[in-house]
């Protein structure tokens, strides 16, 4: 269980194995402050939820300087020139007609959703995963990794437009087959 | 003449009327911060007339909602679905587990 909700998060098996290893480190070495007041695996589940975070921002700050086009490109999404800022053809939204969360039981929509992720570099992985899979409110994420306000909704509108893009081309495509 | 009277004006047309690529960044701050007032009439003017943006704006809600309602059910330990660890994996965690036990 501690594996799956790792492997969700970081969608990297041998990262996902070093942190279940590392929580389970952790939680040999803060046995003795563990008081029962909470069932064992909600214990295990909070110091995961810490590592991943850890996990992120150290991502983060080997990255911080690396050059950042990716946070600011959009050429990729809107055009330039005459029609500047206007979605581009191959990249505009489709009408998702058939309702998506109909499918979400029986279709794999975490498994697309988990290869998108693997697209996305490590600044725009990290605060996609805080915000949307860990849920954090954006001020904690902001501190977590070091970074102001606007950076973080220049990167999770960067990773939106990716992931979103990327979800339509693989997912919906495979459900209206 | 006609080319200075645009360059002056332009700014302000595009603060009135901003572009799509404008539009979606406002798009996906709303789902993290409050937007002003005057952000949030942008955005539904532009909505209202470009489908592509309002198709946008659900599309993003519907997702967070699927990642919503798939992750509660991953926390509530109802999934099933998806990768273990390799007896491999146990194996060397219990091995790691073993070395740091005094």
């Amino acid at each position: 269980m501690l594996y799956r909700y790792a492997l969700w998060r970081v969608s990297d098996e041998t990262v996902a194995e070093d942190l279940v290893q590392d929580t389970f480190l952790s939680a040999l070495r803060a046995l003795s402050d563990y008081q029962g007041e909470s069932a064992i695996r909600t214990w295990l589940v909070s110091i995961l939820k810490r590592k991943i975070i850890d996990h992120y921002r150290h991502k983060s700050r080997i990255n911080a300087h690396e050059p950042d086009h990716d946070f600011h490109e959009t050429a990729d999404f809107f055009a330039e020139g005459a029609m500047k800022g206007r979605w581009r053809p191959d990249a505009a939204p489709r009408d998702w007609r058939k309702n998506p969360e109909a499918e979400i039981e029986t279709e794999g929509f975490m498994q697309v959703l988990h290869a998108c992720m693997k697209k996305l570099s490590d600044g725009l992985a990290a605060v996609f995963t805080l915000r949307e899979l860990e849920q954090m409110e954006t001020e904690s994420i902001c501190k977590e990794l070091d970074i102001t306000a606007s950076n973080l909704w220049v990167r999770l509108h960067r990773a939106r437009l990716q992931l979103r893009k990327c979800l339509e081309r693989n997912w919906l495509a495979r459900e209206n087959t | 003449m006609l080319k200075s009277v645009l360059k002056i004006i332009k700014p302000v047309i595009d603060m009135l009327t901003p572009s799509c690529e404008i539009i979606t960044q406002k798009i996906s701050k709303s789902m993290d911060a409050p937007l002003t007032l005057w952000e949030k009439m942008q955005v539904r003017v532009h909505i209202s007339a470009c489908k592509l943006c309002a198709w946008y704006r659900l599309q993003l809600l519907a997702i967070r909602r699927m990642i919503t309602q798939k992750m509660n059910q991953l926390d509530e330990n109802q999934v099933t679905e998806g990768a273990q660890l390799s007896p491999e994996a146990r194996q060397r965690i219990k091995d790691r587990l073993n070395r740091e036990t005094p």
